[in-house]
Order: structure tokens, then C-alpha cells, then sequence
């Protein structure tokens, strides 16, 4: 006779706050439910009171582990309706702040992911490396997280210290190469654990509009970077790393790899910085009337914000779908039918963010 | 270019696109989002999400969807605040509907598992139903 566990929304296998609602028949999960909202915080509806330079922080606070990627959506949307060309240093110090972001990131999942499969080792060499690049993200911003880099019309610093930041970004490339991305991908252990596990077809995928790695990793070759370029990334080349195994080994791949290209496209960004201005000097952002859609590339996929403007210094409309709200019903798919012990990493292989879905 | 890759045919409201800042927006009728999703679908298009605006007593709603390089928006209006749902032809529309239904009231007719999603449950249904923009600055003495 099938039993129901519910499992959170506070639970020491949940990295965010949400509950799932398993039900069981022995040891084979059935079917999961899934109940979010416990992280909800009405963002949009704040957004819409307040002007866009007070929404710019607002938003940077959706998520602490994807920030910027929010503000510089919200930035590109305003700068897309105004007309607004960022100069080049600007973008492309955009670009670096978000490639940063993506790396910290999927160091953060790679910990955990390594913890909720019992491999301690690899979960702390990781958090180690994780706190290279946290070091520097705070000699670059001032902040370990929350690096209020995007204005509308740019960026808030200047890279003072390119050398130190390429140092770093050296540094961190070794370690990933020689130790972080070989554990992930050569353990044996490791890839008996998660081979099969949690499998999400490309057809699934498809249904349930998932995105980011979670969708790179059944195969589907998508990328906001490439698909509609922003910032500096038509200037920069970059591979999209995809996976046809469609489990949780092929997510952790894609994770493993796309860290890689980060650091190539920060290596990329920061040979060719070009120099001048890192916002725009000679005029006050003035948002008109009108209304755009824009998509960015989040560490979890893709985030679109729809601003709807009626000419005055406060959004009328402002939409934030994050990827996690896309992927994390995609959960239900990949739990049917797999082991109740596999769960844990089943889940955390979609990486949820409940910050970003909740809002 | 006056038209987007993804096409809509045989609807009687014959949407025309127009390009806003790089996108694709069209208004069809309510009665039809399920024939137009079902078009956008079958391009091989995916339903990015779907956004919520207050407009007097019914809501506008706009289902947004990327083709690759394309992003193109289809706006329709609720009727008595009642939309029919996609959700039986796209599970990717469960959680959008059900948003909707928390911050705006929405009924969508059809939809399998009509819940509470985001909202929190001391909050009626509806309660982002509030004017933003100029309109939500307090009036000055």
C-alpha cells in the first residue's frame, strides 16, 4: 500500500525551503508533490511602489547566490527601453561580475551536491575553492554577495586591478582543472552513484519548459548568452556544453564543464577590457513609456523580467520569472519511479533556488 | 521584418504582430489562447511564463514565449476573470496559471489541480490587484 512522506519545507537534504510530498510503494517513489511559497516576499508588487534606482536593490535581493544576474536584467530591460548604449568597459565588466556569479555558483551546487552524497572530500575542497572566488568578488565589489555592480546606463566600479583579478582567476582555473572537474568526472564512486539517477528526457524537458543545465543536460543546446546575446557576450566566443545521458551524471558534467567556460569567458573579458567609461556620464536615465521583455542567463538558467513602463520613475509592471520556477516542477518527472534514497541528489541535481521561485 | 518566425493562423481575431524594443507582441481573443498555444507549441516554441496586469475589473493576460532568437508575446483578457486553461496542453503552464489565480484572482477554467501556489495563506486571492507606476505614489498635499 503506497505511504506519502512529506519531506520540508525545513530539511537537512533541502537546500532552500519547499516540501515535497512523496508517495511511495516500498522503496519506489510513485509520484512527488510539490508546495513552494514559504519564501515569498511579494518583490514584484514592492518593485512596482518604488523607483528604479530603489528596484535595483530590490531585486538584487531575489537571490543571494544569482544577485547580479537580476540587476543586470533589470538594468538591460530600462536600458532597452531608453535607448540607452552602455559603454564598452561597462559591458564588459558586466559580463565579468556575471560570469563570476555563474562560477561561485556552481561551486556552491557542486559542494552541496558532493555533501548530499556523502563525498565530504570533495564537498570541502570545493567550499575552499569557492571561497577563492568569493575573495574575489569582494576585491572587485566591495561584497561577497549582493555586489550592487549595475546602474542603469553600466556599471557602479571600475576594475582597478586587472592583474590581481587575473591572478585569482588563474588560480582558481588550476584548481578547478586539476582537482575540482577530475573528482567530479573521473571518480568511479562517484559516477556508479549518479549514473541513471533521476533521469529527465528530452521530451519532459520540452513539456515542462525547463531550462539552464538542468535542460543542457537531456541534450537540448540552449543559452540565452547565444540565443539572444546581451552585454558583451556577441563579442565573446563560448562553448554551450550539453550532455545526452539525461540523469543526474550528465548534470553534474554540464555543472563541471560550463565552470571551465567561465573562466574562459572571464580570461576572454579581461584580455581584451576595453578602456573608457564605465557608465554613462552625460545624461540622468529617463525611462519612457513603453514596455520589453528581457532574458538573461542565469547560473540556472534562463531569467526574463517584463517591464511595463507608463513614463514615470516607477514600474507599472514588473514581471521576474526566474528558471528555478521552470525547473523545479520538473522534479516530479525526474523522481518517478527512482529509489526514495536517491532523492536527495534527484532534487538537488535541479539545483532549486526557492529565493528566485518564491520572490 | 513585419512578422516573427512563429505564425498564428485561423483565428478569428487575425492577430497582427508588432515589434517593441526587439520583441514580438499580438492580442487574440481569450476564447482562443488554447488554439493559439497549441500553434505555438506544435513551431516547437516554449512557453516562458505568463504575466498578470490589473485593468479594471478583469486581468490581462500575457503568455510569452522564445523560439531561439525570438521572443514573441501573445496579450488576451479574461472574461469575468475567468481564462481557459492551458495547463491540459502544456504541464510547463501548471505553476503560471496557478500564480495568476494567487496574485490576480484568475479562474482558469480546465485547469487539473487548481491550488494555492505562492500565495500565503492568511492573503485572499488577488492581492497584487493594487494600481502601480505613477499611480501607487501617495497623493500630495
Amino acid at each position: 500500500m503506497p505511504y506519502t512522506i512529506p519531506i520540508g519545507p525545513y530539511h537537512p537534504a533541502l537546500e532552500e525551503p519547499y516540501k515535497l510530498n512523496v508517495t511511495c510503494k516500498g522503496e519506489v517513489i510513485e509520484k512527488a508533490d510539490i508546495e513552494i511559497g514559504f519564501s515569498f516576499r511579494s518583490i514584484e508588487l514592492l518593485a512596482q511602489r518604488r523607483n528604479y534606482i530603489q528596484d535595483l536593490t530590490l531585486v538584487e535581493r531575489v537571490c543571494g547566490i544569482c544577485s547580479s544576474v537580476h540587476t543586470a536584467t533589470l538594468a538591460m530591460a530600462a536600458e532597452k527601453l531608453a535607448g540607452i548604449e552602455v559603454p564598452a568597459r561597462g559591458k564588459y565588466i558586466r559580463t565579468i561580475m556575471l560570469e563570476l556569479e555563474r562560477l561561485h555558483s556552481h561551486l556552491l551546487w557542486a559542494g552541496i551536491g558532493a555533501e548530499v552524497l556523502g563525498f565530504q572530500t570533495i564537498w570541502m575542497e570545493v567550499f575552499n575553492l569557492r571561497e577563492r572566488v568569493m575573495d574575489l568578488l569582494e576585491l572587485v565589489s566591495g561584497n561577497r554577495v549582493h555586489y550592487a555592480a549595475n546602474a542603469i546606463g553600466g556599471v557602479n566600479f571600475d576594475l582597478t586591478d586587472p592583474k590581481a583579478v587575473l591572478d585569482a582567476v588563474h588560480e582558481i582555473k588550476d584548481k578547478l582543472a586539476t582537482i575540482i572537474v577530475p573528482a567530479f568526472m573521473q571518480s568511479l564512486t562517484m559516477k556508479d552513484r549518479v549514473a541513471g539517477v533521476g533521469l529527465l528526457t528530452r521530451e519532459d524537458v520540452l513539456a515542462y519548459g525547463a531550462v539552464g543545465p538542468l535542460a543542457r543536460a537531456s541534450g537540448l543546446a540552449t543559452d540565452i548568452r547565444q540565443d539572444r546575446p546581451y552585454a558583451a557576450y556577441p563579442e565573446l566566443d563560448f562553448k554551450i556544453v550539453t550532455a545526452e545521458s539525461c540523469d543526474v551524471k550528465g548534470r553534474i558534467l554540464v555543472r563541471a564543464l560550463e565552470m571551465l567556460e567561465s573562466v574562459r569567458l572571464i580570461e576572454a573579458a579581461m584580455d581584451n577590457l576595453p578602456s573608457g567609461a564605465v557608465r554613462i556620464t552625460d545624461t540622468f536615465p529617463v525611462i519612457p513609456a513603453g514596455e520589453v521583455v528581457m532574458s538573461t542567463e542565469a547560473p540556472r538558467g534562463e531569467v526574463f523580467y517584463y517591464l511595463i513602463s507608463d513614463g514615470s520613475d516607477i514600474p507599472q509592471r514588473l514581471k521576474i520569472r526566474t528558471p528555478s520556477f521552470v525547473n523545479i516542477p520538473a522534479v516530479q518527472a525526474m523522481v518517478r519511479g527512482q529509489y526514495l534514497a536517491d532523492l536527495p541528489i534527484i532534487q538537488a541535481s535541479a539545483d532549486p533556488c526557492c529565493s528566485c521561485t518564491d520572490r | 521584418m513585419t512578422a516573427p518566425k512563429l505564425v498564428l493562423k485561423n483565428l478569428s481575431s487575425a492577430p497582427e504582430w508588432n515589434l517593441e524594443h526587439g520583441v514580438w507582441f499580438t492580442t487574440i481573443s481569450g476564447a482562443e489562447i488554447v488554439a493559439a498555444v497549441e500553434q505555438m507549441l506544435a513551431q516547437n516554441a516554449r512557453l516562458m511564463g505568463i504575466t498578470g496586469l490589473v485593468k479594471g475589473d478583469e486581468t490581462q493576460l500575457v503568455y510569452h514565449f522564445s523560439a531561439q532568437d525570438e521572443i514573441c508575446s501573445i496579450k488576451t483578457m479574461t472574461f469575468r476573470q475567468h481564462m481557459p486553461s492551458i495547463t491540459p496542453t502544456t504541464p510547463a503552464a501548471d505553476w503560471a496559471e496557478c500564480e495568476a489565480q494567487d496574485l490576480f484572482d484568475v479562474t482558469f477554467d480546465g485547469h487539473p489541480s487548481p491550488r494555492r501556489l505562492i500565495r500565503p495563506a492568511q492573503l485572499e486571492a488577488g492581492f497584487y490587484r493594487q494600481p502601480g507606476g505613477s499611480a501607487s505614489k501617495p497623493e500630495q498635499a
